[in-house]
């Protein structure tokens, strides 16, 4: 497969998918990324890093690698995480959005360590309590 | 008073003569025969006696109908790629433009991955506006089959047809080919 394309979307958190088509509508790719996009600034949390994106991967077959890499080049941080496949095909509506946002905060603990990222500054602590705020404030999980 | 008239002679306009192409022809004529030539094989290549001088294939050869074979049969995955947003997107199957837009959902490509092919097809995550949504999984064969029909029926999808009739597409727009 090649994606050698350039596609429009030019915002600083994109959120997309690699999930089994009939468990597709349960993500809601378009709200996360609009929530984030619409309260919170990537340059709030580093000068290098000019797009956060983040992939779920929900299959069951031929499940590829997570990822967890920066392109210098193009200033791309790249986070992808395997959700439990089983667990989110037998949750509810309220139960897939938890496990959701759970993952994507999963995954900015990744930012650190991810390829790349060495060395180079990023608040990942302050954008995980940014990010964590947003979710509760949408009822998505609960405030501890 | 009178002007001279000056005239001058001119000669007649020639067309331009068209470059020649006999070099173009004599360079893909030498490109063709060479590549005749490498891939070509030779019997002396594949085929070997053994100990009582009879004929039989070569170990090379063999291995490779088992490798070939096993491959047609491995676990494979066929796929789609829908947009994730509204939009403007590249369009390969276009004949008369580069992108189309596509609502959010509707198809982009179809395609086929292998699980020999799994290291690169997990670093190869889809770009920001694209889901990737497996679909099928089976056999390469089972697979290809799979996917070069729904990229022959895609004009039928009603996603296509409730196109104006200009933008209607034979193939999905990031489907060049048929396979």
């Amino acid at each position: 497969m090649k994606y050698e394309y350039t596609m429009r979307s030019n915002d600083d958190f994109a959120v997309s998918a690699m999930v089994w088509h009939e468990l597709y509508p349960k993500l809601k790719l378009g709200l996360f990324q609009s929530l984030l996009c619409k309260h919170l600034k990537i340059k709030d949390y580093s000068e290098i890093v000019k797009h956060y994106y983040f992939v779920f991967i929900v299959m069951q077959k031929l499940v590829p690698q997570e990822t967890h890499r920066f392109q210098t080049k193009t200033g791309f941080l790249l986070n992808s995480l395997i959700m439990d496949y089983d667990k989110f095909a037998q949750a509810d509506e309220a139960q897939a959005m938890q496990m959701q946002a759970e993952l994507y905060l999963e995954g900015i603990k990744y930012i650190p360590k991810s390829w790349g990222m060495k060395k180079r500054p990023f608040d990942w602590q302050k954008f995980y309590t940014d990010v964590r705020n947003l979710f509760v404030e949408q009822g998505w999980i609960k405030e501890n | 008073m009178v002007l001279e008239k000056i005239y001058i002679e001119q000669k007649p306009l020639q067309p331009p003569k068209p470059p020649s192409k006999d070099w173009f022809r004599i360079i893909l004529l030498v490109f063709a025969v060479f590549a005749l030539i490498f891939a070509a094989l030779y019997f002396s290549e594949v085929v070997e006696k053994d100990e009582h001088g009879n004929y039989r294939l070569k170990s090379e050869r063999k291995e490779k109908f088992e490798a070939d074979s096993l491959k047609m049969t491995e676990e494979c995955q066929q796929y789609a790629l829908v947009a994730k947003v509204s939009g403007i997107y590249p369009c390969f199957s276009c004949p008369d433009r580069d992108s189309i837009f596509l609502n959010e959902g509707e198809i982009w490509k179809y395609g086929v991955t292998c699980n020999g092919e799994k290291r690169r097809y997990g670093n190869k995550m889809p770009t920001q506006d694209l889901v990737y949504l497996p679909q099928y999984t089976g056999s390469l064969l089972e697979c290809s089959i799979m996917e070069t029909r729904k990229i022959i029926e895609y004009p039928l999808l009603p996603e296509n047809l409730n196109r104006k009739p200009a933008d209607r597409l034979a193939r999905p727009a990031g489907n060049p080919y048929d396979k």
